[in-house]
């Protein structure tokens, strides 16, 4: 009868230690997890700050593109050009 | 005796053991059940920090995407551009070419530059009405006139006219930023007329993205006896000025159309390549040019905006 009480006592000692080594490693996990969530949030919000910025570059340049575009039509100085091949055959 | 004893203490055992039992199943649920709560919480904010995460990676992929569509866009933009460049300097070079074998003598034709100053004026797009109507290509040597220089009521009337001028492929040139003479004026001092020439060039290339490459002196390249050391100034600057050979006379006193058209069509004599004075504030000059145009058509001058090679073109 002791035997098994200290048995059955050993059991639960046991089972109670793996319990709460399980509980805490899943704990310690989610804590990396929140952390890496954290990292991985930092990063996309600098990458997303940095794409940003090249997007206004960008649109800087295609300001000053659509300018020149809208400036120099193409149908324009190719019928000049033709006129003037005309002229001078 | 030896067997109450015995019994006592076995039963003593199995108490104790019975508290150490509910002990031990006490404290481990009762640690078990906190970690299961603390985790339940943590998992929780796992799943905020997982859904905070996936959107600033959502905003961070949407921006990528644009931004390979501003690029894509940008390059056909540039294919465009390089498209339009190509024809625009085939079209110069046959114009230089031309203007060459002109004054050569190779060419049986002859070259009319009509340029137009000072403007823009209220009147200016009457003046483009007319060349569009002829489609006769012309320079423009415009002022930088904008709230800033005191033309706040015209700027917006003004703005258009600077980019019909050109969206028209006409040359637009430089004339200073103002234009003043006298004592204060653009030729008060070698710098004040290379700002003035600075300034208007930026105002130009920053509301229009045109860059201008040929200017005119205010009066003339022998209105100031600083011209001379003004010219290395500009060359410096990639302009080249350009003067004219003839005057329609509308800078002066006040003339009828038919002076005007005479002045032009009078005075071509023996001249190749002629660079004609005209301003479009003047309702007489816009009264003489369609009359100006046919004439020189008749006399076999052709119609070109001028161009920094042009050997009218100074340096």
């Amino acid at each position: 009868m002791k035997r098994f009480l200290i048995l059955i006592e050993i059991i639960l000692i046991t089972l109670g230690g793996m319990a709460v080594a399980y509980f805490d490693a899943l704990y310690k996990d989610n804590i990396e997890q929140i952390s890496y969530q954290e990292q991985s949030r930092q990063m996309a919000i600098q990458e997303t700050e940095e794409l940003e910025k090249a997007i206004d570059d960008l649109n800087s340049e295609i300001e000053e593109l659509e300018k020149k575009e809208e400036i120099s039509q193409y149908l324009l100085w190719k019928r000049r050009l033709e006129e003037l091949q005309d002229r001078l055959s | 005796m030896e067997e109450k004893t015995g019994r006592t203490s076995g039963s003593a055992f199995l108490k104790a053991s019975l508290i150490i039992t509910v002990f031990i199943l006490v404290f481990c649920g009762y640690t078990a059940f906190s970690c299961w709560q603390n985790n339940k919480e943590i998992l929780s904010e796992v799943q905020q920090a997982k859904m905070i995460c996936e959107e600033a990676m959502e905003e961070r992929d949407a921006k990528e995407l644009e931004l390979k569509q501003r690029e894509k866009y940008r390059d056909e933009l540039l294919d465009s551009i390089n498209e339009i460049e190509d024809v625009k300097k085939e079209f110069f070079a046959l114009a230089k070419e031309t203007e060459d074998r002109i004054l050569n003598g190779e060419l049986d034709l002859k070259i009319a530059y009509l340029t137009f100053d000072d403007g823009p004026y209220h009147r200016s797009n009457q003046f483009l009405d007319v060349l569009d109507e002829y489609d006769v290509p012309a320079t423009f040597f415009y002022l930088m006139k904008c709230s800033e220089t005191g033309y706040a009521e015209e700027d917006a009337a003004y703005d258009a006219i600077y980019r019909r001028v050109i969206n028209s492929g006409h040359t637009l040139a430089n004339h200073t930023a103002t234009h003043k003479l006298g004592k204060e004026g653009v030729y008060s001092s070698i710098d004040r007329f290379v700002s003035e020439v600075i300034r208007n060039r930026e105002f130009i290339y920053d509301r229009y993205g045109y860059k201008t490459e040929i200017m005119r002196f205010p009066g003339g390249s022998d209105t100031s006896s600083k011209i001379p050391d003004i010219i290395p100034r500009l060359n410096e600057l990639g302009y080249g000025y350009v003067d004219w050979n003839i005057a329609c006379g509308d800078g002066g006193q006040l003339q009828p159309a038919n002076v005007y058209r005479d002045n032009v069509l009078n005075n071509t004599k023996d001249k190749k390549v002629i660079v004609v004075l005209m301003h479009d504030y003047s309702l007489n000059t816009l009264e003489a040019l369609p009359d100006i145009i046919e004439g020189l058509d008749k006399q076999g001058y052709i119609f070109l905006p001028l161009f920094p090679a042009s050997s009218m073109c100074r340096h």
